[in-house]
């Protein structure tokens, strides 16, 4: 499936669990503390409820995650930083619900209680991997000198873009820009406005940044050459 | 694989094979000894003690290259423990060498923090005199202005270095700027003039040592490995008695010797590349992960003034 593709599922999906593990989190204390024993019961539902739409949606969020990051489950930088609150905070999840599941009734306070800031402590992991994961669509999208003015696709700038990739980016995409260390740039299905704000900040240790040394004129030419390569 | 030669076509020491198993080499470092006109190497594999006992040596040093802080592909996610190891490898040495040159790419993507990394490990190096040529991963972003901040204060132009050392003249350059398309490296006008100037000084019998990260003779330039005006800044050095060229960034180890020149590139401490040829294309190339380190082994390269021929000894470890 195309990355684009798995780039929407993933930031749809996502919300899912930073909303709804809290907002589980938040009725099971009301379930502990209301007075009324029949709302205390609708408010239990409504935190497990809660509880399972979020795991679901922290699940289909991972798998999507993970088809972004070619199968990367930690990688370096932000996504580093997002792994490694993504993972605990999905296992931990996982986990609780699994057992409340299992213990229904049966759980004593005490257990419910545990369940309660283990719980806690999984949404708050949530939080976390979703802050590093907005620091890096930040990253993405920070942004770019003039990327609102349309790029020219005509011959002398393509040509432009393609002696600059030969230049700079050959050697990591290839010549050719199959790839190699680097991606296969074929294909590429991004706007014009992300490119160039790729092109310029780089990915945080896996590729260079360019903004300092290619101006804004040379990144269009790329971006050109890169769009003439979709054909 | 036998260790010995089938064919010496060229009355060199080396024939195809051996050729062959000699690329598929990955290291550490290069020792270097200069004796008089004579200049030998060896690599420091683990357990050679004696590495730097090269008999009649006046002064050894020791040459890395490509480092590359910050790479973690499949070929070596561990480039900082690789590194480390050679480190090691060159604080085992029983004699110390004079000192240090990193030919090039010290940095994988030209990040602050790669340089960072690169300063605080060879903090753990006993030799303290390092000198460098960039290598085109530590000018990707900038155009080398914060390599030259941090290791070419000493340099003048875009990274050019020379210096003396026991009577042998060493020559630093940076061909990794403006390469071509293709890859191939390019020195340039203005420096090729300051080495013109920087060797007038020069007597002819004096050694000369000239290192720079892309080789300066043609490796194979189908895959840029080879510098396109690397053969003026050669018919400079066609006066002296003893050249000796010293390259990285093929991360394999190559050898050659033209008239009065040995050339020699040295291995990667981070990962290896395909022999030339042998692959689509240029690149980290993954091995066995136990192959990566028992590759090491060790090499001579002798010169002598008398004898304009290059003696090769290799054989793989394993």
């Amino acid at each position: 499936m195309n990355r684009e593709i798995w780039l929407r599922i993933h930031g749809g999906s996502t919300h899912f669990p930073i909303v709804l593990l809290a907002v589980s989190v938040l009725f099971d204390l009301l379930a502990s503390f209301w007075p009324n024993e029949s709302r205390r019961e609708g408010f239990r539902h409504a935190g497990f409820l809660s509880a399972v739409l979020g795991l679901a949606g922290a699940i289909v969020a991972a798998v999507s995650g993970i088809a972004i990051s070619r199968g990367k489950l930690l990688g370096t930088g932000l996504l580093l930083r997002h792994h490694q609150f993504v993972w605990p905070g999905i296992a931990l999840a996982l986990s609780l619900i699994v057992w409340r599941l299992i213990a229904r009734h049966r759980a004593s306070a005490a257990a419910f209680r545990f369940y309660l800031g283990g719980m806690g402590i999984a949404s708050a992991c949530i939080f976390a991997a979703a802050y590093y994961g907005g620091e890096m669509v930040l990253a993405a999208d920070a942004p770019a000198q003039d990327s609102k003015a349309p790029i020219a696709l005509d011959a002398n700038t393509v040509a432009t873009g393609r002696h600059l990739f030969l230049m700079n980016c050959a050697h990591c995409h290839a010549d050719d820009a199959t790839g190699d260390e680097g991606p296969d740039l074929h294909g590429l299905r991004k706007t014009d406005a992300r490119l160039m704000a790729t092109i310029q900040n780089g990915i945080k240790g896996e590729m260079p940044r360019f903004g300092q040394k290619l101006n804004d004129s040379d990144i269009k030419a790329l971006i050109a050459y890169l769009k003439s390569l979709r054909a | 694989m036998p260790n010995y030669l089938l064919h010496d076509h060229n009355e060199d020491g080396v024939d195809r094979r051996g050729f062959l198993k000699c690329m598929a080499w990955a290291g550490t470092g290069m020792l270097w000894a200069a004796s008089g006109g004579l200049v030998a190497s060896r690599l420091l594999r683990p357990g050679s003690a004696n590495a730097a006992e090269i008999p009649g040596a006046d002064f050894t040093f020791v040459q890395i290259s490509d480092s590359h802080i910050g790479f973690n592909k499949e070929a070596n996610k561990d480039v900082l423990g690789t590194f480390k190891e050679a480190i090691a490898k060159i604080n085992a040495l029983p004699a110390a060498p004079d000192f240090i040159l990193h030919t090039g790419d010290l940095s994988h993507l030209s990040e602050p923090e790669e340089f960072d990394t690169l300063e605080q490990l060879l903090k753990d190096c006993k030799t303290k005199q390092i000198f460098y040529v960039p290598g085109e991963h530590d000018v990707l972003n900038d155009n080398g202005k914060q390599y030259l901040e941090r290791f070419g204060k000493a340099a003048k132009g875009s990274g050019w270095l020379s210096f003396d050392h026991k009577g042998t003249h060493f020559v630093g350059l940076n061909n990794v700027l403006n390469i071509r398309e293709g890859g191939l490296g390019v020195l340039g006008n203005d420096q090729l003039a300051w080495m013109a100037d920087d060797l007038k000084a020069v007597s002819d019998s004096t050694p000369v040592v000239v290192f720079a990260h892309i080789p300066l003779w043609e490796v194979y330039p189908q895959w840029g490995w080879g510098t396109e005006d690397g053969g003026r800044a050669l018919e400079q050095l066609k006066r002296f008695g003893s050249v000796t060229v010293l390259n990285g960034h093929i991360h394999q180890v190559m050898k050659k010797v033209e008239g009065n020149a040995t050339f020699h590139t040295a291995l990667s401490t981070a990962f290896p590349q395909p022999a030339p040829g042998t692959a689509p294309k240029p690149g980290p190339m993954k091995v066995d992960a136990g192959k990566l380190r028992s590759v090491l082994g060790i090499t001579d390269v002798t010169y002598s003034e008398g004898r304009h021929s290059l003696a090769v000894v290799d054989a793989p470890l394993a």
